[in-house]
């Protein structure tokens, strides 16, 4: 007697399994939801959608030469996210890699917990530092990423089991070897998995602090416009926020799957 | 005298030294006073590897013992020789010397089937070219060419197994431990690995495989001789000694090493049975 699975059973099984249709299907489902939720609640905060899209015209073509457009605030976050992202990178993979050495262990172990500090905390450093201005924006959201990403990847290095060292060892692999096979390439893939996670993170942030700190940026449109409660135009910069983050988590989801392609076999 | 027909065969060099080893974790005193070697046995008209068992209960310190022979762990006293070249001169072990095949199989997860091989090989200084050769003979020696290009994680679990092995032999060196390499293993898969570990033990005179495991029956198929690790406890139950070579037994003398039916001789069963019942004293 053979019984076969129903797809549409599937979906309320726990951990079903079910074709592709359906899981596109679901995904329409819920777009669809939520533009009928959307348009019965148009109002004050849930602006029509064609007003959005026009918000989102005259941010970007204001027809004013002294209003500047959305689109060098757009640059301008992507290329402070860019930069943060590249300074942490090098800052966690210093430390991290380097906690593999007892005597570097305490510095990331210290470093890590500077994410209970929260950002007004760094801020009063960074101003009495730096004074207000773009070294102020980099130097934080640089922070708010670092101190995350030192977190998971001190995690990931001091969490490799002892076995890797001295399987790697038995073959008569030098320190370095040992190093660059077991600590570096046998954890990219989870670095990158970790990097993918704090970019998200340090992109949520980044918002805030250039509403903070002012000197253009999508966050400071964003608050310029939220002082103005102009609903629409606030909600056509969120929806760019979320599709440049968006863009951002493909990019480097195709840069783990380049670089560390074995993961594509594991799951 | 022996009963088969493997007549001809005599003990010459010395090959692995193990003198006066103890080790100590903490407040316990883990190996005390291990001592033992291991000579090439050779046979007239064959090329005959050694292949050892070392086996003990759980908890006993075999994986300590494997660490110190591999050269991964120092000892408190003591020391561990192995031979270096085809005259059997004998050198202080470093890491790297004897090969280890952890009961996990681990692999470079990063690496195909191939490069895994490769590295191996480059590390014990062969050009790449070389190293790829050598990797792809062995490979197609032993009938896992199809699965070069492959990650280890699409591995089954004896294929793995078996390419850890021959990782190891891409090493240019003679010894090879093997940690409970019959851990999880079906009866037709522990018959496959046994011939492997035959196969690769008899590729050079002085190639030594060292089978650390409980398993005494698949021990006792495999091995020349067998070494018993074990704790000395008095009548109450109190540790008297900590885990040291409590008995070597040698299964060439007894007419049960290289015997392709060895399960069928009365001697094996028997010899089982007295190892097991020792067991419960150790």
């Amino acid at each position: 007697m053979s019984s076969k699975k129903n797809p549409f059973g599937q979906i309320i099984q726990i951990n079903g399994s079910i074709p592709k249709y359906i899981k596109y299907l679901l995904y329409f489902v819920y777009f669809v939801i939520f533009v009928i939720v959307w348009h019965l609640n148009t109002g004050t905060t849930f602006r029509p959608f064609w007003e959005i899209f026009q918000s989102l015209g005259k941010l970007f073509f204001p027809g004013d030469p002294s209003i500047r457009s959305f689109y060098w605030d757009l640059i301008d976050s992507v290329k402070l996210s860019v930069w943060a992202i590249f300074i942490s990178i090098i800052i966690t993979l210093i430390f991290s890699y380097l906690s593999t050495m007892q005597l570097i262990r305490p510095l990331s172990h210290i470093i890590s917990k500077g994410r209970f500090l929260g950002l007004l905390g760094i801020s009063f450093m960074v101003v009495t530092s730096f004074g207000i201005g773009p070294k102020m924006k980099i130097t934080l959201l640089t922070f708010g990423i670092t101190v995350f990403f030192v977190t998971s990847m001190y995690t990931i290095i001091t969490e490799i089991p002892q076995s890797q060292f001295d399987y790697a060892r038995s073959l008569g692999l030098s320190e370095l070897q040992v190093f660059w096979q077991v600590v570096i390439r046998g954890s990219l893939d989870q670095m990158l998995e970790s990097l993918r996670q704090n970019a998200a993170i340090g992109w949520m942030m980044l918002p805030g602090v250039e509403s903070a700190v002012g000197g253009g940026g999508m966050g400071f449109s964003l608050w310029e416009n939220v002082k103005h409660f102009d609903a629409a135009k606030v909600l056509a910069i969120l929806l760019f926020i979320i599709l440049i983050g968006i863009v951002q988590d493909i990019i480097l989801r195709g840069l783990q799957r380049l670089l560390a392609p074995h993961i594509l076999v594991k799951k | 005298m022996l009963n088969n027909n493997h007549t001809n065969h005599y003990e010459t060099n010395t090959i692995l030294k193990i003198e006066n080893v103890n080790l100590t974790l903490g407040d316990n005193h883990i190996l005390d006073d291990i001592n033992f070697e291991i000579k090439d046995i050779k046979e007239d008209g064959a090329i005959r590897g050694q292949i050892r068992g070392l086996i003990g209960p759980s908890g006993v310190g075999k994986t300590q013992l494997l660490k110190i022979i591999a050269g991964l762990n120092t000892p408190d006293t003591g020391s561990v020789l192995v031979a270096v070249d085809d005259k059997a001169t004998l050198m202080p072990v470093k890491a790297g010397m004897v090969g280890v095949v952890a009961q996990n199989y681990p692999l470079f997860e990063h690496l195909s089937v191939l490069d895994n091989l490769i590295l191996a090989g480059t590390a014990s200084k062969l050009a790449k070219k070389e190293s790829k050769e050598k990797a792809v003979e062995l490979l197609n020696r032993f009938g896992l060419e199809e699965r070069a290009s492959f990650w280890p994680a699409q591995l089954s679990g004896g294929q793995r197994q078996r390419i850890a092995i021959l990782q190891q032999l891409m090493v240019e060196r003679y010894f090879l431990i093997m940690d409970e390499p019959f851990s999880g293993l079906d009866p037709k898969a522990i018959t496959i690995l046994l011939d492997f570990i035959s196969e690769v033990a008899n590729t050079n005179e002085l190639n030594t495989i060292i089978i650390i495991s409980h398993d005494i029956r698949s021990v006792v198929i495999s091995a020349d001789r067998i070494y018993i690790l074990g704790r000395q406890y008095d009548s109450k139950g109190n540790l008297i000694r900590s885990a040291h070579i409590t008995e070597e037994i040698d299964l060439l003398e007894m007419g049960l090493a290289w015997q392709d039916k060895i399960k069928e001789l009365p001697r094996f069963n028997s010899l089982v049975n007295e190892i097991e019942e020792k067991f419960m004293r150790i």
